[in-house]
């Protein structure tokens, strides 16, 4: 099923940042890519809440309906199998599940460039409190009218191998 | 105008892979041997170039070969009057059809790109300088979603932005 390797829940960003921060000619210039990057976070954030709390609106609000939602994993015999569905499926999915999702990004790497940002992380995902999977999350974001909002989320899934687990 | 038409409707530029694009697959000198091998970054690169070209060459049966279906094309870019900042999306299935009708000066150059692989997911993050009429005419980045099917890397997603002049000067 789509939605038992989709969710995504709680996002609890490590506290280090994004490995990869190009250099800065300028203070302000610094300020301002951090100020960008935490807006890109907080806008991740306020998406895996919108999982956590099955919030189907809420969830539709930190997206653009265009975009998709895409597991790159693989079937039963290992084979890539990739599934895509959009925000709108996505959400309507998220609203009927019963248990409780969680999920935390591991050393996010960002990028903010004007009003196009991407993020490439590992993530952890626990199911009714115990861990279920892991994988990276490939997230493309915009900003219009002064409001960043995931477009696309892309994601692997794997059970075995994940690091410290 | 042609930048108008590129980052608002499904009248979308004209691009061509240059062979600066090659650069993607060259190993970082003096980088710890972290990221993907020169083999795989080309092989990730493969088809966002013939993507390119396949633009430029205005060949919708050469687009559609580099794309897996169920993605989007989306961008920030310019209202129909200039105006900054406005969402373009269509999906990717469609945009690859709208290629016949783009102007045969067009090119797209990538700078930087940076490759990212996990299993079956690969993504690409570069900077672009969009030309015609033998001056660039729009700059931005634009970030490529990929996976890989039966062997093979396609794009599933591509976004793109746009400086603000851009849109100002058309």
């Amino acid at each position: 099923m789509i939605m038992r390797s989709t969710f995504l829940a709680l996002l609890l960003v490590t506290a280090a940042p994004a490995a990869a921060q190009p250099a800065q000619p300028a203070q302000h210039a610094q300020h301002a890519q951090e100020t960008d990057e935490a807006a890109v976070m907080a806008t991740v954030e306020r998406l895996f809440g919108a999982l956590a709390s099955k919030d189907r609106a809420a969830l539709l609000g930190a997206v653009v309906a265009e975009g998709r939602a895409t597991s790159a994993g693989v079937d039963a015999a290992g084979r890539p199998q990739v599934s895509s569905t959009d925000w709108v499926t996505f959400a309507d999915a998220l609203a009927r599940r019963t248990d409780q999702l969680r999920e935390r990004l591991i050393d996010p790497h960002v990028h903010v460039e004007g009003d196009i940002a991407m993020i490439w992380s590992r993530y952890e995902f626990e199911i009714d409190g115990a861990f279920s999977h892991c994988g990276i999350d490939h997230f493309d974001l915009v900003r219009i009218e002064g409001r960043w909002r995931v477009l696309n989320l892309t994601w692997t899934r794997q059970t075995t191998g994940c690091p410290g687990r | 105008m042609i930048i108008a038409s590129r980052f608002r409707a499904p009248i979308v530029l004209s691009a061509l892979a240059l062979a600066g694009c090659g650069e993607a697959s060259a190993p970082e000198p003096g980088r710890a041997p972290a990221g993907p091998s020169a083999e795989e970054r080309a092989a990730v690169m493969q088809p966002v170039n013939a993507f390119l070209d396949g633009v430029a060459r205005r060949d919708p049966a050469a687009l559609r070969a580099t794309i897996h279906p169920g993605g989007v094309a989306a961008g920030v870019g310019c209202g129909p009057t200039g105006q900054y900042n406005q969402l373009f999306a269509q999906p990717l299935a469609t945009y690859v059809e709208t290629v016949g009708s783009m102007h045969a000066d067009q090119r797209e150059q990538l700078f930087d790109p940076e490759v990212r692989i996990e299993g079956n997911l690969a993504t690409v993050w570069n900077r672009y300088e969009y030309s015609s009429g033998g001056r660039v005419r729009a700059a931005g980045y634009s970030s490529y979603q990929l996976v890989r099917v039966e062997g093979r890397w396609k794009i599933l997603n591509y976004s793109w932005s746009i400086r603000p002049q851009d849109c100002a000067a058309q």
